[in-house]
């Protein structure tokens, strides 16, 4: 395919809109993204793959013949991608000016579209229709015009966080309900009304309880930690939670600073009125969820506290998270809920 | 103008105007009251509205009010490393690990130069600050003294706009100094047991005092491991 052929052009452009859509659509975006490019990757596979041509059912070998399939119908050259071995990984680099997907690759990053690298997703699906396994795909940084990515063995069969069965709508394959935002203000009311000095222990346990379900079965399909927190931020933010921002983190120091723009329970204290008597910090399910977030991926009790609320003024509200000292959990045990 | 509260629901019901920055409060009570108790719910209301808080340990060390905050879910190496919780150890006499300690417990001068040392880190910031307990570092000393760095305290914490609060155990200093030195506070808090010896109840009085009387309403309270402080609000006996 040459590099100003239109079909090409046209390829990227629909992966832009398909992107740009993904992102409008509630719950999880880039799963069906990625259910699009594994889906035409299918289709490909049926109509012109043979078993035949491989050497080995080795990962690197499968991923070999298929580009070699895809340059045989002049879609790319296979040479320019480079693919090895490393343990259980596969490794993918190529120049970005060579791949076939860089105009979608490029454009979605500067619109902040959540991008998925489609060469590897059509791998993925080369893997699970040889070898009948599921791999995951993980995308660094781009250096010096070189874009890498691996695949991996998933854990489990990889499924999304939030799914629609029927009438019933799940959340890391349990049940759940959408709700607007006034029953929600009402549910707050109510527990203020009956028990006010249980209303931030309600949110932040809440918030604890189901954001460690949620880490849990997000961490069996994603075990880099960063890209995992990233995933479980961007969920956030596809369930209309508010726009969270992971400022900065360290694996090693076990530590998280995290930003959120409007805040759904901002919007409630704005709809119910204030919860509490004086201005304060009220995102406490917001709290919860980031610590029980931290709390797995970073495998040691996360205390996590709001500095900021967007309720009092601030223009963001902002989470700060560190690990329990230890010389306290030693002397007390754990405050914090276990999983 | 940004009005303060207890953080106790029952005990804030009643002071629907809420606290001004500048005013002092006295905490009287017996001990094992829960005092301290009080002065957590205090302390975890102030870093939730963005407040910085002083908290002066005279009869624990500081350890033991961390841990007591983190047994409510308070983040306190979070606010302590942002400079939003500072402790001022004037427990431990000697070899004490806190950045902040009062190296002579019986030197009221020192002890309110290194007060007026830390707060001075705290300027343009709304300040919380808490000492538990006061009458420990004033046992045994001169009454004269003690009124004159009172007053002098006092003074200084009101022009600053600090809101305090000062605990004192019953019965350890004499009944005469706490009578004195109540004139100085807006509000005065009293907790104590009462009923029978069987059958206890803690009761909190909170109120004034209006020309030698102790002008207050009562309410009834329990200390819940999980929500600290609980005021059967619609039990008060007002006097």
């Amino acid at each position: 395919m040459k590099e100003n052929d239109i079909s090409r052009i046209i390829i990227n452009y629909m992966y832009l809109s398909m992107c740009r859509t993904m992102n409008q659509v509630p719950f999880s975006g880039r799963h069906w993204l990625e259910q699009f490019v594994t889906g035409v990757a299918q289709y490909f596979i049926n109509e012109y793959w043979d078993d035949l041509m491989l050497q080995s059912k080795k990962p690197l070998d499968i991923c070999r013949a298929y580009l070699n399939t895809l340059e045989r119908v002049d879609f790319l050259n296979a040479g320019d991608y480079r693919l090895e071995e490393s343990g259980e990984n596969l490794l993918l680099s190529v120049k970005r000016d060579k791949c076939v997907y860089r105009e979608y690759c490029l454009r979605a990053r500067e619109e902040g579209l959540p991008t998925f690298c489609v060469r590897l997703g059509t791998l993925q699906a080369i893997l699970h229709h040889v070898l009948g396994e599921n791999f995951s795909e993980s995308l660094e940084k781009e250096e010096e015009g070189v874009c890498r990515g691996k695949l991996f063995p998933a854990a489990g069969p990889k499924e999304e966080i939030v799914t629609r069965e029927g009438h019933v709508l799940k959340i890391a394959g349990r049940r759940a309900v959408l709700l607007p935002q006034e029953t929600y203000a009402s549910l707050l009311v109510s527990v203020r009304e009956h028990a006010p000095h249980a209303l931030k222990h309600v949110l932040y346990d809440a918030g604890y309880q189901s954001g460690l379900s949620l880490a849990h079965k997000s961490r069996a399909l994603y075990p880099d930690p960063e890209e995992c927190l990233q995933l479980l931020l961007e969920e956030i933010k596809n369930q209309g939670l508010g726009n969270v921002e992971l400022v900065s983190v360290s694996l090693t120091r076990a530590r998280a600073r995290i930003r959120c723009y409007e805040s759904f329970q901002v919007a409630v204290a704005n709809e119910c009125g204030y919860l509490y008597r004086t201005p304060q910090v009220i995102c406490d399910l917001l709290r919860g969820f980031f610590a029980a977030y931290l709390s797995v991926l970073f495998e040691k009790e996360i205390i996590c506290e709001e500095m900021i609320c967007q309720s009092m003024g601030a223009d963001y509200c902002e989470f700060l998270a560190l690990p329990l000292p230890k010389k306290l959990l030693d002397r007390r045990g754990t405050p914090w809920p276990k999983k | 103008m940004h009005r303060a509260y207890f953080g106790v629901e029952g005990l804030d019901r009643n002071i629907e105007q809420g606290l001004s920055y500048g005013s002092q409060i006295m905490v009287e009570g017996d001990s094992g009251v829960g005092k301290t108790v009080l002065a957590g719910e205090f302390i975890k209301e102030g870093l939730r509205c963005g407040d910085t808080c002083v908290y002066v340990a005279c009869d624990e060390p500081p350890a033991a009010m961390r841990e007591h905050l983190l047994s409510f879910k308070v983040g306190t190496p979070v606010y302590e490393e942002t400079g939003r919780l500072v402790f001022i150890d004037a427990y431990e006499e000697d070899g004490s690990a806190e950045k902040y300690a009062l190296s002579d417990l019986r030197n009221l001068e020192k002890y309110f130069a290194l007060e007026t040392e830390v707060l001075r880190g705290c300027i343009g910031r709304r300040v919380r600050l808490v000492v538990d307990s006061l009458s420990t570092l004033l046992t045994n000393l001169d009454i004269t003294d003690v009124l004159d760095f009172h007053r002098a305290r006092i003074k200084q914490l009101r022009k600053k706009g600090i809101l305090t609060m000062d605990i004192f155990v019953s019965e350890v200093l004499e009944p005469r100094i706490i009578t004195i030195t109540g004139h100085l506070y807006n509000f005065i808090l009293k907790m104590n047991f009462s009923g029978s010896r069987y059958n206890s109840v803690r009761l909190m009085q909170i109120g004034k005092v209006k020309s030698q009387q102790f002008v207050s309403s009562s309410h009834m309270f329990t200390i819940s491991p999980v929500y600290g402080i609980l005021v059967s609000a619609d039990m008060g006996v007002y006097q």
